[in-house]
C-alpha cells in the first residue's frame, strides 16, 4: 500500500451533469454506466453535490418506516404513495443531491480512501484534483483490485 | 416555624427554574442540574442534606423499568399488536381508533408514555397509510389515552412513581384507587373521541384481502427472546404486586428484573445502558436537591398552612383544590417538579393533622390527566406530535391533511382534560368523602 496514491485507482468513467438535469436523466446515466452515484459539477467543473441509490430511496421509504425500520418486514405496495414516485420523474438532480460532500486530492495516499469508506461505509468517494477540478471517484471494487494486486505481488516475490 | 425565620430563595429560585423550564430554551436536565449545584455551592443546602434528598427508590425504579421496556421494545410485540388491531377493526377506521387507543392506554399502564406512543406512533402512520386514510384523529387519540392509561399504576406515569415513593403507596394501592377512575374515564374519553372525531374518520371501503396480506408475525423476529421477556415482566409486575407481602421495595424489584432480563438475553448490556433516559434521571436528581432545599427553607410548610387556611382545614375542600391546581397547570408546566413540590406540601399539610390520603390521590390525578390539556402538558405529547408532523412533511401530504398544533391540540385534549378532571372531582367524592 506504501506511497500508493488516490490516482492510481481513480475510476473516471463516472456520469456526471449539471444541477439542471432531470433525475430520471441522471439515473438513466447511473445504469448505463453501471454505478451508483451521480456527480452533480458547476460549469467550472467544480463539486457542487452528489447523489447515490441511497438518496433516491432516502425520497421514496416513508418516514414511518425509517423511524421504525421492523415496519419493513411487513410492508406492503401500499405504504409508498404513487404520487411520491411520479413526482420524482420531475425532480431536478439539484433537489435530491447532497451538497456536504467528502472529497479526496488525487495525491493522497490510498489508505485515506480505505479509512472513510470503513468508518463511513462510503461506497464511492469522488475524487478531486490540485485545483479542486472532478476527476473521478474511487470506488469499493476498485480498491479491492488494488489489494489482490498486492497480494499477487507478494505472493510472486515471495 | 414562624415566617420571619423562612428563606424565601431557593423557592423563588425554584420558580426561576419552572419559568426556565416553560420557555423549553434549554434541555431540562442541563438547566436543572446546573440549579442544583448552585443550591449547594451556595450553600441553599449542605451536601449531605443533597445527598439524602436524592429519592434513590423513585430514581432506581425509573432505571429498572427504562432497562426492562427498551429490552421489551426491541421483540416487536407492541407492533404486532397494533397490527392485531387493525384486523379485529377489518380496517374500518372508527373501530380501528377505538381499539388502538384501548392498546394504548393498556401499554401506557405498564409503560412510560413516551415509549409508548414512541413505538405505536409509527405503526399507526403505517395502519393509517395502507388504510388511504389521515391518521390525524387517530394520534390525537392515542396520546390523549396513553396520558389516560398511564394513571392507572405506579410505573405508569412518572407523577405516580414520585407519589408512590413519597407516600409509601404500593402498586396494588394504584391499581385500587386508580384503576377504577382510570376506566371510567376511559369509557367517558371513548364515547368523547368517537363524537369529536367521526367526521373526520370517514368509513371507507378497504379490501380486507390486502389487511389479511400484512404477516404481523414478522415482526416478532425472535420468539425465545419474546417469551423470556414477557415472562421476567410478569415476574416483575407479580413482584409489585406483592410489594404488601413481601416488603422489597419497588425499586430494587424493578431494578432485579432490569438484571435478569439483561443476564438472559444479552451478553453486552452497553447498549442498553446507552438506552437509559440519563437525561430524565438527571433531571429527577436536580429536582430532588432542589425541593430538599425549599423543604429546609420553611416555604412549603408556609403553603401548606395558607391552603389548610383557604379551605379552613377541610380535606375535601383541600383534595379538589389540589386536583383542579395541578390539574390545570400540568397542561403548561412540567408535572413532575410539581408533583415533587406537592408531595413535600401534602406531607407538610399531615403536620396539621389533616388526613392527607385522598391528597395523594387528588395529586396523582390532577399531575396524570392534567398533562392532556395542552401540547407541551407532557412529553408524550410533544413526542407523538413530532412523529406526525414529520411524516406528513415527508410524505408531502401538507395540503391534504391537517398539521398538529398547539390550537388544534388543546382543542381536543381541553375538553378531555376537563372532563377528566371533573369526573375524578365525583369520583374523589363517592370513594372519600360521601358519608362524610
Amino acid at each position: 500500500m506504501k506511497n500508493l496514491k488516490i490516482k492510481d485507482i481513480v475510476e473516471k468513467n463516472v456520469p456526471s451533469g449539471g444541477e439542471d438535469i432531470l433525475l430520471k436523466d441522471a439515473l438513466k446515466l447511473m445504469i448505463k454506466k453501471k454505478i451508483n452515484i451521480f456527480i452533480v459539477l458547476d460549469s467550472n467543473k467544480k463539486i457542487k453535490g452528489v447523489f447515490t441509490l441511497y438518496d433516491l430511496l432516502d425520497k421514496i421509504i416513508p418516514f414511518f418506516v425509517k423511524l421504525d425500520t421492523t415496519l419493513g418486514y411487513i410492508s406492503t405496495n401500499e405504504i409508498i404513495s404513487e404520487d411520491k414516485i411520479l413526482k420524482l420523474s420531475n425532480i431536478k438532480v439539484k433537489d435530491i443531491m447532497i451538497q456536504k460532500v467528502y472529497t479526496l486530492k488525487e495525491n493522497e495516499e490510498i489508505i485515506k480512501s480505505i479509512i472513510l469508506m470503513y468508518i463511513k461505509n462510503f461506497d464511492y468517494i469522488p475524487v478531486i484534483d490540485n485545483k479542486d477540478n472532478f476527476l473521478g471517484v474511487v470506488n469499493r471494487i476498485n480498491v479491492e483490485k488494488k489489494i489482490i494486486d498486492i497480494i499477487n505481488s507478494f505472493s510472486k516475490n515471495s | 416555624m414562624e415566617s420571619s425565620s423562612i428563606n424565601f430563595i431557593p423557592f423563588v429560585s425554584f420558580l426561576i427554574l419552572l419559568i426556565i423550564l416553560i420557555s423549553e430554551k434549554f434541555n431540562r436536565s442541563i438547566i436543572t442540574g446546573i440549579f442544583a449545584i448552585f443550591f449547594v455551592v451556595f450553600s441553599l443546602i449542605d451536601f449531605e442534606k443533597a445527598i439524602e434528598s436524592i429519592d434513590f427508590n423513585t430514581i432506581g425504579l425509573l432505571i429498572g423499568m427504562m432497562i426492562i421496556v427498551s429490552i421489551i421494545a426491541k421483540t416487536g410485540i407492541f407492533q404486532f399488536l397494533a397490527i392485531k388491531m387493525l384486523k379485529l377493526a377489518k380496517g374500518r377506521p372508527v373501530r380501528l381508533m377505538i381499539y388502538l387507543s384501548l392498546l394504548t392506554a393498556f401499554l401506557s399502564a405498564f409503560l412510560d408514555n413516551v415509549t409508548t406512543i414512541l413505538l405505536i406512533t409509527p405503526v399507526t402512520l403505517y395502519i393509517t397509510k395502507i388504510l388511504g386514510i389521515s391518521a390525524f384523529s387517530i394520534i390525537l387519540s392515542l396520546i390523549y389515552f396513553s396520558n389516560i392509561g398511564g394513571t392507572a399504576t405506579l410505573i405508569g406515569d412518572p407523577p405516580n412513581i414520585i407519589i408512590g415513593s413519597e407516600a409509601n403507596l404500593s402498586f396494588n394501592d394504584f391499581l385500587i384507587y386508580n384503576g377504577p377512575i382510570v376506566v371510567i374515564n376511559i369509557f367517558i374519553s371513548l364515547i368523547l373521541i368517537y363524537f369529536m372525531f367521526k367526521n373526520k374518520l370517514r368509513e371507507k371501503k378497504v379490501s380486507l384481502k390486502l389487511i389479511k396480506k400484512i404477516k404481523e408475525q414478522n415482526l416478532i423476529k425472535d420468539k425465545i427472546f419474546l417469551i423470556k421477556s414477557l415472562i421476567i415482566l410478569f415476574l416483575v409486575i407479580l413482584g409489585f404486586l406483592t410489594h404488601n407481602i413481601t416488603k422489597i421495595e419497588n425499586s430494587i424489584i424493578a431494578l432485579a428484573g432490569a438484571f435478569l432480563m439483561l443476564l438472559t438475553t444479552t451478553k453486552e448490556p452497553d447498549h442498553i445502558y446507552k438506552e437509559i433516559e440519563w437525561s430524565s434521571i438527571f433531571f429527577f436528581i436536580g429536582l430532588f436537591i432542589i425541593i430538599g432545599s425549599i423543604e429546609h427553607s420553611g416555604v412549603l410548610d408556609l403553603i401548606a398552612r395558607k391552603i389548610i387556611d383557604f379551605t379552613d382545614g377541610n380535606v375535601e375542600l383541600t383534595s379538589y383544590a389540589i386536583l383542579s391546581f395541578v390539574g390545570l397547570i400540568s397542561g403548561f408546566v412540567d408535572n413532575i417538579p410539581i408533583t415533587v413540590v406537592f408531595s413535600k406540601i401534602i406531607k407538610e399539610i399531615s403536620s396539621s393533622g389533616v388526613d392527607i390520603f385522598p391528597l395523594w390521590w387528588a395529586l396523582s390525578l390532577g399531575a396524570c390527566f392534567g398533562g392532556n390539556m395542552t401540547l407541551i402538558g407532557a412529553s408524550a405529547n410533544i413526542v407523538g406530535i413530532d412523529i406526525y408532523n414529520k411524516n406528513l412533511n415527508d410524505n408531502n401530504e401538507n395540503n391534504k391533511t391537517e398539521k398538529i398544533n398547539f390550537g388544534n391540540f388543546m382543542k381536543y385534549g381541553f375538553l378531555i382534560t376537563i372532563i377528566s378532571l371533573l369526573i375524578s372531582l365525583f369520583y374523589l367524592k363517592l370513594i372519600f368523602f360521601l358519608n362524610k
